[in-house]
């Protein structure tokens, strides 16, 4: 009898487990609406405040609640906002919508968009920065031009001399609501100050040759003093960063895409000034200067694992995001007291070029799809994302809420410890969520950059970053963005991958420089030079 | 021929609890190996996930022939099947001489240690396992690299080296599955007879002989049956772990079809060509089963079909 009754709830376990495995997984959070009563999903042409009624500036944006889906990726710190939910709630309440969203892990997120579609349940809005061009080639994004004209003033007011470049290079049409943050110096050229120091290098190197000599200083010695001479890397991260000394002023990116001398868009190999830059960076490599992991890890490749390298004391000095300045002092400081990493001017190059690429004014975060139109609920979208990039919606998304994240002082937002205290602590709080469209205000940017402090009174690690962050003023560049043409949508995933492999091949000294270029040619035909030409067109046009 | 229902349901009643065992398998095999076959289609049509089957057009052989004058075919082809008679040679009969050696230990209660410590590698995600992998080979930060360079080594880029690829993808193969690849094989070593290896001793056979003559052919068969299965998935790999492990520098010997394949599908949307090489995998590997098989039963009859 036991033996029956175990076989018999066995079995009905293993089916009742093989059948939950079918179900669908991640989690789905909604946005309480206010205390209107939730409605179906209302056209939002009917629903919207834009009716011919006197208007109150109290009312909420749709007299009735509006109802959208939106899936989008979740990581920390912006998972913690996502539990109190507090802003996404009274973004609802202010507005009266009712949004479900639905969180999925970064990790395959853009997998998942692709299974999404395929299963055919799809959202109103997708978060799409990684795959704007499958949604648009598939089909299931949708234009925002004429709907941004009618219904989204100040989300093109916010995009407004950067819309060009995030237009689809395809059909010029514009299907992403914009991420905004008008704050252009992000990235710095970074050096371990107390390791010149070890190695006697009283100024801080600005041409190739006086980096070339504190590199070779770092290798010969053991600046980080751990009395092993051989974990010292004095350079560290990808090669990418170093190509804007050779006058190649690519995309922020591994892809190469830079513009040539005659205003055309195109690859950074075809440039004459590529041969140089690939000369210098085997003669690096071959010295031991270079990261002889660089790649797997770089600001380009994989950041992570450059932390890693930056916080465990023993990178000398790499180009990345200036934040990572700060960092890592504070890292490398529980070991080592005197650790400091600072910000310099970019690498001047043997011929005279330098520069930092300048962080994007606005990028495609989110596109509608085609559930939003078949459900009439694409104007009622835009009209939300139309407050969000209101001032008030800035504010909320920037500053948070009046009382609980901020002050009013002297008429203007100043953020509350401790969502001031670290870009963590905001995040966490839901501020500047960066998985959905909004404009992050550069004042909070700035606010929290220090801390809710003014300069002078800022910790020293806290005017390490903002050093850093301001060592590039007037030594940016706008970096081109990558045109994803139909060429390059269907041939980028087979054809850059083996660019890469030609470039790191040549640099570790596995190839020559000719034989780089020759299998370069190689690739032409098989969908390079198409990539090359429809780019070429489709940035003439855009400009 | 006729036949005796009542018979038949006499016997499926008299077996219920096996069929109801069953049922599961059944089930998950219908639904996630059978069902998907319906969509094997889509390698001959240009398929766009919105259009769905009736709305993407039909293009017939053109992906497979896409994929054939592919520069990459025969480097694809060739990196998936090295990598996997490496693995046939290593892998697979690491976990049987492991089996045999565990059989030969007095002590039962160290018997059962070493095989719990050679499991609890299984049981490690491939993504933590290749993530300490990586960490491990570093020549910055690794502890290898450490160790070498304290013996006045030179330091090795293991990750970056072609040459070191499938070595590292064999080695960790072994280390991560042995221990539990080898739980099959130490239960066939139980089925067998007792009093031969009584006999043998009586005759004066030592431990080796007694291995040579008794053990292995005890465990042949299953030997032969795994090693059949193993032959049908020589066209495949473990995609995670290579994937993972894939930098610009190893690529010329780390790309392989299950990689390629989801560079096509997910990073290039490109459904129908991935497809087409999925479905050009599964008829190889279905041919290679079946040749292993025939030959199987030729010379040892024992076959899996």
């Amino acid at each position: 009898m036991l033996r029956k009754f175990l076989a018999g709830s066995m079995s009905l376990m293993l089916v009742v487990s093989l059948l939950a495995g079918c179900g669908q997984g991640g989690s789905s959070a909604s946005s309480a609406a206010s205390s209107a009563p939730a409605s179906s999903a209302a056209p939002a042409s009917s629903a919207a405040a834009s009716s011919e009624a006197p208007v109150d500036e109290n009312a909420p944006l749709f007299a009735e609640t509006f109802e959208f889906s939106i899936m989008c990726p979740i990581y920390e710190p912006h998972s913690k906002a996502t539990e109190k939910m507090e802003i996404f709630n009274e973004m609802a309440a202010r507005t009266n919508t009712k949004i479900d969203y639905q969180w999925f892990p970064t990790d395959g997120y853009k997998d998942r968009v692709t299974t999404t579609l395929a299963s055919g349940n799809i959202p109103e809005v997708i978060e799409s920065r990684d795959s704007l061009e499958m949604l648009i080639e598939q089909g299931a994004a949708i234009p925002l031009d004429d709907l941004l004209e009618k219904h989204g003033p100040n989300i093109l007011a916010a995009i407004d001399g950067v819309d060009s470049m995030l237009r689809n290079p395809s059909d010029g049409a514009l299907y992403g609501l914009p991420f905004v943050l008008d704050y252009p110096p992000a990235y710095s050229m970074l050096v371990r100050k107390d390791w010149l120091d070890a190695v006697g290098i009283e100024k801080i190197p600005e041409t190739w040759d006086e980096w070339v000599a504190a590199w070779t200083a770092f290798k010969e010695g053991d600046p980080n003093g751990d009395g092993d001479p051989t974990n010292d890397i004095p350079y560290g991260g990808d090669i990418y960063g170093l190509m804007p000394a050779f006058g190649l002023m690519t995309n922020t990116g591994k892809q190469g895409f830079v513009i040539n001398a005659d205003g055309e868009y195109t690859l950074a190999y075809e440039m004459p000034e590529y041969r140089e830059y690939l000369e210098a960076m085997r003669d690096l490599y071959a010295k031991g200067l270079l990261d002889q992991e660089f790649t797997t890890r770089g600001t380009y490749v994989d950041q992570l694992k450059l932390q890693d390298a930056m916080f465990a004391g023993i990178v000398g000095s790499t180009m990345t995001w200036a934040e990572i300045a700060k960092r890592t002092t504070e890292a490398v400081r529980e070991v080592k007291e005197d650790a400091l990493m600072v910000g310099t001017l970019p690498i001047v190059g043997p011929n005279g070029k330098s520069g930092v690429p300048a962080r994007s004014k606005a990028s495609n975060q989110a596109v509608l799809t085609i559930t939003a139109e078949q459900n009439g609920k694409a104007e009622g979208i835009i009209q939300y994302y139309n407050w969000v990039f209101s001032e008030e919606g800035t504010i909320l998304s920037s500053f948070g809420i009046e009382g609980v994240h901020y002050t009013l002082v002297d008429g203007k937002p100043v953020i509350n410890a401790p969502y001031n205290e670290s870009f963590v602590n905001a995040r966490e709080a839901g501020l500047n969520f960066t998985p959905l469209p909004h404009i992050f205000d550069s004042a909070a940017y700035e606010q929290i950059l220090l801390s809710g402090m003014d300069y002078d009174s800022c910790p020293d690690t806290t005017k390490i970053f903002y050093d850093a962050l301001h060592s590039v003023d007037g030594h940016t560049y706008n970096a081109p963005i990558v045109l994803t043409t139909t060429a390059y949508q269907e041939n980028q995933a087979t054809i850059m991958p083996k660019i890469e492999t030609l470039v790191s091949e040549c640099v570790a000294g596995k190839t020559t420089i000719d034989q780089f270029y020759e299998e370069y040619e190689k690739l032409k035909p098989i969908g390079l030079q198409a990539i090359l030409d429809e780019g070429k067109e489709a940035w003439a046009k855009m400009n | 021929m006729s036949v005796n229902f009542g018979r038949v349901r006499r016997k499926i009643w008299q077996d219920r609890y096996m069929y109801i065992m069953v049922i599961p398998v059944v089930i998950y095999f219908a639904i996630f190996r059978y069902w998907p076959m319906a969509w094997l289609t889509i390698a001959f049509k240009d398929y766009k996930i919105l259009k769905g089957f009736s709305g993407s057009s039909w293009v017939g052989l053109n992906n497979f022939q896409q994929f054939f004058s592919n520069p990459d075919f025969l480097r694809l082809i060739g990196n998936t099947i090295i990598l996997n008679v490496y693995s046939l040679m290593f892998c697979f009969t690491a976990p049987i001489i492991f089996a045999i050696l565990l059989n030969e230990l007095w002590s039962n209660s160290y018997k059962r240690l070493v095989q719990t410590i050679s499991y609890l590698p299984h049981f490690l995600s491939t993504v933590v396992m290749v993530s300490m992998l990586m960490t491990f080979l570093s020549p910055s930060l690794g502890v290898l690299n450490k160790v070498m360079s304290s013996m006045g080594m030179e330091k090795i880029n293991f990750l970056s080296e072609p040459q070191y690829f499938r070595s590292i993808m064999v080695i960790s193969g072994i280390w991560q599955q042995v221990g539990w690849s080898a739980i099959i094989y130490l239960s066939a070593l139980t089925g067998i007879d007792q009093s031969l290896y009584e006999a043998a001793t009586v005759d004066g056979a030592g431990r080796f002989k007694q291995m040579w003559h008794i053990t292995l052919p005890g465990i042949r068969d299953t030997i032969i049956i795994m090693l059949i299965m193993q032959i049908g998935n020589l066209m495949n790999v473990n995609f995670e772990k290579i994937y993972l492990f894939q930098n610009p520098l190893n690529l010329s010997v780390s790309e392989m079809l299950p990689t390629y394949v989801y560079k096509l599908g997910m990073e290039n949307s490109n459904y129908s060509l991935a497809t087409a090489i999925g479905l050009f995998n599964s008829i190889i590997s279905v041919f290679l089963v079946s040749i292993a098989n025939k030959i199987s039963k030729k010379y040892s009859e024992v076959a899996i079909m």
